[in-house]
């Protein structure tokens, strides 16, 4: 019941967060209608962002204390995380295409965005190569906890190296959202924001439980061939 | 776990690092400057990234020919550089830009691609200003708002 209202939410914010951006919204004085793009870009990103956190912490947890549902909450998160980073790229090359004037180019942060789906779809390979249950979990975890260290490297690249890229406009210490995006522009987006979370949200509580009841099939066959 | 499970793992892992190392030796050094170019004897047919700014005033266009004419500047040393294509819409004077290509004997960068940086900051026309084409549901705000 909560997470059939945490989807309608999700619903409802997403319509309400695109019309807004897409319709409502001003077009960029410098990139005219393409810019409109961010509204999705942004948000994608920063729940892939919050996905590999996720991971990060439940590796962690599921290597200290190996609890079943840790593991669980990790390899969930990992799923949608991989969704949204190549939700993220695809918005960006399409966004690239028209201001860049390329679709792709290997710079620092595009290259190591590249690197972090590559990293977490390989997470999910290999956990579904592992027959083993607690190996793949054990597995994974490690190459969730190193495959998150990627995040911090893909949000400093174009501060520590020259990208075509250009520096962050939301998560930065020097800089409020405020003063790099109109207030018109803001609003839309911070809406899709919540929305894209809420959405998060509504996606990995569904995937725990399909986790649980693959969890508990398993047992139950276990059971029936003892 | 098997061995050649492992084996076959330990390969895959070191293929990857392989191909991530490579592709990272060259993202970190995206683009040179003009002064670095300056700086080193560049061989000539050497693929490379250039980025500065776009110098101002020094754009000629050939639209007939689609050839462009520029300097790029890291405000000490510039590059003259040629292009024939269609570069992007956010390309101009005054702007950041990185272009793709090969020194020519004569100095001039012969450009295969030309990309245009733009920056973090968004906001809508300044009020009044309304470009055709344009359409804005919303009335505009002063900029910097």
């Amino acid at each position: 019941m909560a997470r059939r209202i945490l989807g309608t939410l999700a619903l409802i914010l997403i319509v309400t967060g695109l019309y807004w951006g897409l319709v409502e919204a001003p077009p960029d004085a410098r990139q005219g209608e393409t810019q409109r793009i961010m509204y999705l870009h942004i948000p994608s990103i920063l729940v892939a962002y919050l996905s590999f956190f996720i991971v990060f912490v439940g590796s962690c947890l599921y290597l200290w204390k190996g609890e079943r549902r840790d593991d669980n909450l990790a390899h969930s998160a990992a799923e949608i995380g991989v969704l949204f980073t190549a939700l993220t790229i695809v918005e960006g090359s399409i966004w690239g295409k028209p201001t860049w004037g390329v679709w792709w180019t290997w710079d620092a942060r595009l290259t190591l965005t590249a690197i972090l789906l590559l990293i977490f779809t390989g997470y999910l390979l290999l956990r579904s190569l592992i027959e083993d249950q607690r190996r793949a979990a054990v597995s994974g975890a490690i190459l969730g906890i190193i495959g998150f260290l990627d995040i911090p490297l893909i949000h400093m690249s174009v501060y520590w190296w020259r990208t075509l890229h250009q520096p962050p406009s939301i998560l930065r210490p020097d800089k409020a959202p405020w003063d790099n995006i109109d207030p018109a522009m803001l609003w839309p987006l911070g809406i899709n924001f919540v929305a894209f979370l809420l959405l998060f949200f509504y996606l990995l509580s569904l995937r725990i439980h399909l986790g649980e009841v693959e969890e508990q099939a398993r047992r139950d066959r276990l059971h029936d061939t003892a | 776990m098997k061995p050649r499970y492992l084996i076959g793992g330990l390969i895959i892992v070191g293929g990857l690092s392989y191909l991530i190392y490579g592709a990272m030796q060259e993202a970190v050094v995206y683009f040179v400057t003009p002064t670095e170019l300056r700086s080193e004897t560049t061989p000539p047919d050497r693929f490379l990234r250039v980025g500065g700014m776009v110098l101002p005033g020094s754009l000629e266009k050939d639209l007939d020919r689609r050839t462009f004419r520029f300097r790029i500047t890291d405000g000490q040393e510039s590059l003259a550089v040629r292009f024939q294509g269609v570069p992007p819409d956010l390309f101009s004077e005054g702007k950041g830009a990185v272009v793709e290509g090969r020194l020519d004997e004569d100095g001039v960068f012969k450009a295969s691609t030309v990309m245009a940086k733009h920056a973090e900051e968004y906001s809508p026309h300044p009020e009044g200003e309304d470009p055709a084409g344009k359409r804005s549901f919303v009335p505009a705000r002063p900029a910097g708002g």
